[in-house]
């Protein structure tokens, strides 16, 4: 074979083509995933041994210490608690908006830019000015105040309940739009013709929503639930900016006890462990709820 | 929808291959940049042997009547001898407010040797984090590291530290004694690790009580007090006077407050040493010599329940509140008193400040202990809060250079430019206190001063010198602010729980870390402690 028929010949080509990319994301991802696995079965603390091969070799006993460890138990059913509130709540605020700005009427477009915005602000600079507005002088607890006719300031991040709250408000305002951005374009992309031969046949607008357009919808609903599911579960930012993880620890989430656990405590080993564990948990859990959107 | 199109085994063939070459290209790739020059890991370093032990060149000229121009001397040469340096940049790296001090003292090094500063600002609580790194990355980004006594041990471990024993006795940079050397004991207890030296201390941070004299002076609250205390209204001496104190000015009706210290989530640990490393004598030391916690014990309740009481007497919402927003209330004049930094002096003193011209300042309060003859004494114990030190990047690029700098920028003279400056310099050294501090000092501290060099005498240390510190302080830090919120919520917290669930983790802390190796770093750090009494 000549070196000319790797050009010439598409099957070949494209096999040529593969491997700059498998360069890539060998160096960027694959070696650093090994080494992420190696790392998690070491206990390897740089101010024990600075370099990872001089650490001792644990096998799988950081896996099972894992259970054991009730600070990362505990951040992990907060942050389920978080997506189990903010997912299904942005998903229906989402939905209803698209359902709703996917109608003609005049100014739709320039209101479905504005619907974006939110999604657009960096979680950092949302986190900070949801922090404000909730601050005991802030906006949010002087207009309660001034309809309720209170006069003490609402202490939102003294209270845990309500630390958590605005950590989720924060949450649902920002992404929102996110499944708003989904849904219009799927609303806006289905057929029409099934929707109007309902309308002619009599179906009332309800029974076309739920009999013919969700059917339709199956598809973007589970990527829309899957991924925001999965980016919410990430959520660092905004408790990062407006508490800290506080009050005490009704705040903190897993992301920040990985962070805490790797960054301020040094523990790499056993961190490393504690993300593999949430990264195949995440994987199977997303094969299974996929299952419809491969089912075909 | 199609069927997918079965895979021949070809195909399959030629993809694998492609993934296998794709592989060892990457890995030979990955190897090859990681052995270039400058960017792979350095020799390896660690503390027995003495890091940066004799590689600062001693053949270096010694000229210059003062640290500082030691150090620029010594600057100059070593640019001569690497002219590459030459109109450098030197990066250091340090928490948010501490430029101003920086930029104050940085003038004539800039002139005379041609290298710039330039700042890398880093979030408080975020700074260790991202200074551990170059103990992974070894990019030497920063060269010069601002850091807490806290830090020093992991960052040393780890190599990320440069040993400055030889070169501070080469510069003799002052570290002992009057009239212008570190107040004793914070050049042992801030610095040290493993009997080496790895900064040089710019802020001692030598907690004192700040008192609103205003309130205190009213001849009607020194009536009422007395006649409910049974004792007169004065500064707190114990613990339990600084608590009736907080309760006796707590007038939610009046929007007055007892106390506002700084009780946030991850750093409220400084203000529980403060009230936890006097009550026993000659230290209420946090390990025993076997470094197993001594938090569980009865004085240590008395402690907690004590520290934790205290949010009683505090603003609504105070927990909440972190940095510099917690000495607000304070400015305001809305509180009587606080234990707290010296830095806060700059806000209460500020020409906005309400409390301007009402404040004085007085001795952390202790608790009466059985003394060293057995009888009843009052030890008080200050604590060396957070407190900064100037350190070398032991993978800086211009190392060298990097520990002239330091040298310059912790001279005595120099020093007084940052405490005058905005920010948070705090006196370390003697020349900066008492009556032979200079009066532009005096004026812009106002009350601060006068007791400082008494505070610092007495001053204790956080959990330091030991690695993990960072980790044993903050765990003890969430538990308090758990058990601190109950109490805000008119709740009564299980102080016994929170300290035992502490020393838990602590223990745990200290098996992960290799127990033999922390009973000898504790013993070597804890004879450092104060033993006076004053």
């Amino acid at each position: 074979m000549a070196l000319s028929d790797w050009f010439r010949i598409p099957e070949k080509f494209s096999t040529l083509m593969i491997i700059p990319v498998q360069i890539v994301m060998n160096f960027t991802a694959m070696i650093p995933f090994a080494l992420t696995w190696y790392v998690g079965m070491t206990n390897w603390q740089p101010q024990i041994t600075p370099f990872f091969w001089e650490a001792q070799f644990v096998g799988i006993q950081n896996f099972l210490k894992i259970p054991g460890d009730d600070l990362f138990v505990a951040s992990l059913a907060r942050t389920l608690l978080i997506v189990a509130v903010c997912v299904p709540v942005e998903f229906l605020l989402g939905f209803g908006q698209a359902y709703v700005l996917s109608r003609n009427f005049r100014g739709r477009q320039a209101i479905r830019v504005i619907a974006i915005v939110p999604m657009m602000m960096v979680p950092i600079v949302t986190g900070y000015v949801f922090y404000l507005m909730f601050i005991p002088t802030g906006p949010v607890s002087s207009f309660i105040n001034l309809i309720t006719g209170r006069t003490e300031p609402i202490l939102f991040f003294a209270d845990p309940n309500l630390a958590l709250m605005t950590i989720m408000l924060a949450d649902i305002w920002q992404w929102t739009p996110f499944i708003f951005l989904i849904f219009i374009s799927s609303i806006l992309a289905l057929p029409q013709d099934p929707i109007n031969a309902a309308y002619v046949l009599g179906a009332s607008r309800g029974y076309t929503f739920r009999r013919v357009m969700l059917p339709m919808l199956k598809t973007p609903i589970m990527i829309a639930l899957i991924l925001r599911s999965i980016e919410c579960f990430k959520v660092m930012e905004l408790p990062w900016i407006m508490t800290q993880g506080g009050p005490g620890y009704s705040t903190f989430t897993i992301q920040m006890h990985l962070y805490e656990s790797a960054f301020k405590y040094l523990k790499y080993g056993f961190t490393n462990a504690q993300s593999l564990t949430i990264f195949i948990t995440m994987i199977i859990i997303g094969w299974y709820a996929s299952k419809p959107l491969r089912g075909g | 929808m199609s069927k997918a199109e079965k895979v021949s085994r070809r195909s399959f063939m030629k993809t694998a291959a492609a993934s296998i070459v794709g592989l060892a290209v990457g890995a030979g790739i990955g190897y090859s940049v990681s052995r270039m020059d400058g960017a792979g890991p350095t020799e390896t370093v660690t503390v027995t042997t003495g890091t940066g032990a004799g590689e600062f060149p001693f053949n270096v000229p010694v000229k210059g009547d003062t640290p500082a121009e030691r150090a620029i001397n010594a600057a100059n040469y070593l640019l001569e001898q690497n002219p590459e340096w030459k109109g450098s940049e030197l990066v250091i790296a340090h928490p948010g407010g501490y430029g101003p001090g920086y930029d104050a003292m940085k003038d004539e090094w800039e002139q005379k040797t041609g290298t710039k500063l330039v700042h890398s600002d880093i979030p408080v609580n975020e700074l260790f984090d991202k200074i551990m790194v170059e103990a992974i990355s070894r990019t030497g980004g920063y060269d010069l590291l601002c850091i807490q006594p806290m830090h020093v041990s992991d960052l040393a471990a780890a190599g990320v530290l440069y040993q400055l024993d030889d070169a501070s006795k080469w510069f003799d940079n002052r570290q002992h004694g009057k009239p212008d050397g570190y107040i004793y004991p914070l050049e042992y207890i801030m610095p040290m690790y493993g009997g080496k030296l790895w900064g040089y201390v710019h802020d001692g941070d030598v907690f004192t009580t700040y008192y609103n004299k205003s309130w205190m002076d009213e001849p009607a609250e020194q009536e009422g007090f007395e006649t409910q205390y049974g004792k007169p209204l004065t500064t707190a001496e114990t613990i339990r006077e600084y608590l009736d104190l907080g309760e006796w000015f707590t007038r939610p009706d009046d929007n007055k407050w007892g106390i506002n210290e700084n009780r946030e989530v991850n750093r409220n640990y400084i203000y529980f040493w403060a009230y936890f490393n006097s009550r026993e004598y000659p230290n209420k030391y946090p390990f025993d010599d076997e470094m197993n916690p001594t938090v569980t014990d009865d004085d240590s309740i008395e402690v907690a329940e004590a520290f934790v009481e205290a949010v009683k007497y505090m603003p609504p919402g105070h927990l909440a509140l972190s940095g510099i927003t917690t000495y607000e209330s304070f400015a305001q004049g809305l509180i009587f008193e606080n234990i707290n930094f010296p830095s806060a002096a700059n806000k209460y003193n500020d020409e906005a400040s309400v409390s301007r011209g009402k404040w004085i300042t007085d001795v952390v309060p202790g608790w009466m202990v059985k003394g060293p003859d057995g009888k009843e004494v009052l030890l008080r114990r200050s604590v060396q809060g957070a407190g900064w030190i100037t350190s070398v990047n032991n993978h800086s690029k211009k190392k060298e250079l990097a520990v002239a700098f330091a040298q310059y920028l912790t001279d005595p003279q120099k020093l007084i430019l940052a405490h005058l400056a905005p920010g948070w310099h705090d006196p370390c050294r003697y020349n900066a206190v008492g009556e032979d501090a200079p009066q532009e000092l005096k004026e812009n501290r106002g009350p601060l001063l006068p007791p400082f060099e008494k505070n610092a005498s007495i001053v204790t240390p956080v959990i330091a010198g030991i690695r993990g510190a960072t980790e044993y302080n903050t765990v003890l830090s969430k538990n308090l602010h758990a058990a601190m919120l109950e109490v805000s919520m008119g709740k009564t917290p299980d102080v016994v729980k929170v300290l035992e669930d502490s020393a838990d983790i602590w223990k745990e802390i200290t098996e992960r870390l290799g127990r033999e190796q922390q009973i000898e770093e504790w013993l070597a750090y804890k004879k450092w402690y104060p033993t006076v009494i004053i």
